[in-house]
């Protein structure tokens, strides 16, 4: 079984095999360079992810391992479809992966996703967030992930106004 | 294990079953209200394990700054919530815009839509008559 080690940003290295790596499209990629570039076709890569600590490269791992058999989705599916695929796609065992982890991860875990172009995990995180958006509101959600107004002027009253003159298609 | 029996007597089962319904409701909101607490907790918690380590501090607030995530969450927000988030700030509200301008309209198209169209077939009858007059003179 071909296998390829990725490496995180402390220096913690995972041997996984390429058919679970290449489930990530930015691992797909870093493969087919070495691919090209490396004349030993038997040479193992080497894939340093400088963004992803060790902890969070883990989680991903363990997801894209218990998702091997899913199909893989396009990363901009959620744009061609105008909705998200969390709600069909999220399994019982997603529910207890992401439950126990406090935001702070998730947070980093949507960053890993995006990075890694894993978009099933990116999706069900992304799901996370929003059930803790829904039904806040805007100061609460400012708060919640503490997050800055930056509106300038009289801008955040005129989308207030915009919003009042707005209905549901 | 307890069963909810209805009295066979009651005159009035409509009136349990709307009481029934409010007490469900009235549980709901408290649950809702505690799994609030819990996540306002836990929220506290992981920022008070994260200041032990400023470094790794950052990832917190950037993913919801990140365009791509950004882009992403719009689609999993309820039109609802599309408002509100509108109003976070200005990064927020452009990820949303064009989501936004899909799903909502101005209010305008509906109530004046038939006087805009009215007006527009005026305009297109007076027309000739105008000109008619130019040329005239």
């Amino acid at each position: 079984m071909a296998l390829v080690r990725v490496i995180s940003s402390d220096g913690a290295a995972f041997l996984v095999s390429q058919r679970l790596a290449k489930r990530s499209g930015k691992l797909k990629t870093e493969i087919e360079t070495f691919r090209k570039s490396s004349d030993n076709s038997e040479a193992q890569p080497e894939i340093r992810i400088v963004t992803i600590r060790a902890e969070i490269l883990r989680l991903v791992l363990q997801w894209l391992q218990q998702h091997q058999n899913d199909p893989v989705l396009p990363a901009n599916q959620n744009e061609q479809d105008g909705r998200g695929d969390a709600e069909m796609g999220q399994s019982q065992w997603d529910r207890d992966f992401l439950a126990p982890m406090d935001l702070g991860i998730v947070m980093e875990l949507i960053l890993a996703a995006n990075h890694l172009e894993v978009k099933g995990l990116l999706d069900i995180t992304c799901k996370l967030v929003e059930s803790k958006i829904t039904g806040r509101t805007v100061d609460e959600i400012r708060t919640a992930f503490k997050l800055k107004s930056d509106f300038k002027g009289n801008e955040e009253e005129q989308t207030r106004l915009e919003n009042r003159w707005c209905v549901e298609n | 294990m307890k069963y909810f029996a209805l009295p066979s007597s009651s005159k009035e089962p409509s009136n349990d079953c709307s009481q029934l319904a409010s007490k469900i409701d009235d549980l709901q909101k408290q649950l809702d209200e505690q799994s609030r607490e819990i996540f306002d907790l836990r929220w506290e918690l992981s920022n008070l394990k994260y200041s032990l380590n400023p470094e790794e501090n950052g990832g917190i607030q950037n993913a919801l700054l990140n365009d791509v995530v950004l882009r992403n969450l719009v689609f999993f927000l309820s039109k609802k919530d599309l408002r509100n988030c509108r109003l976070v700030c200005r990064k927020w509200n452009n990820a949303i815009l064009p989501r936004f301008r899909k799903e909502f309209s101005f209010h305008f198209k509906q109530q004046y839509g038939w006087l805009l169209i009215y007006l527009l077939i005026y305009a297109v009858l007076l027309m000739p008559r105008v000109l008619i007059g130019s040329s005239k003179q």
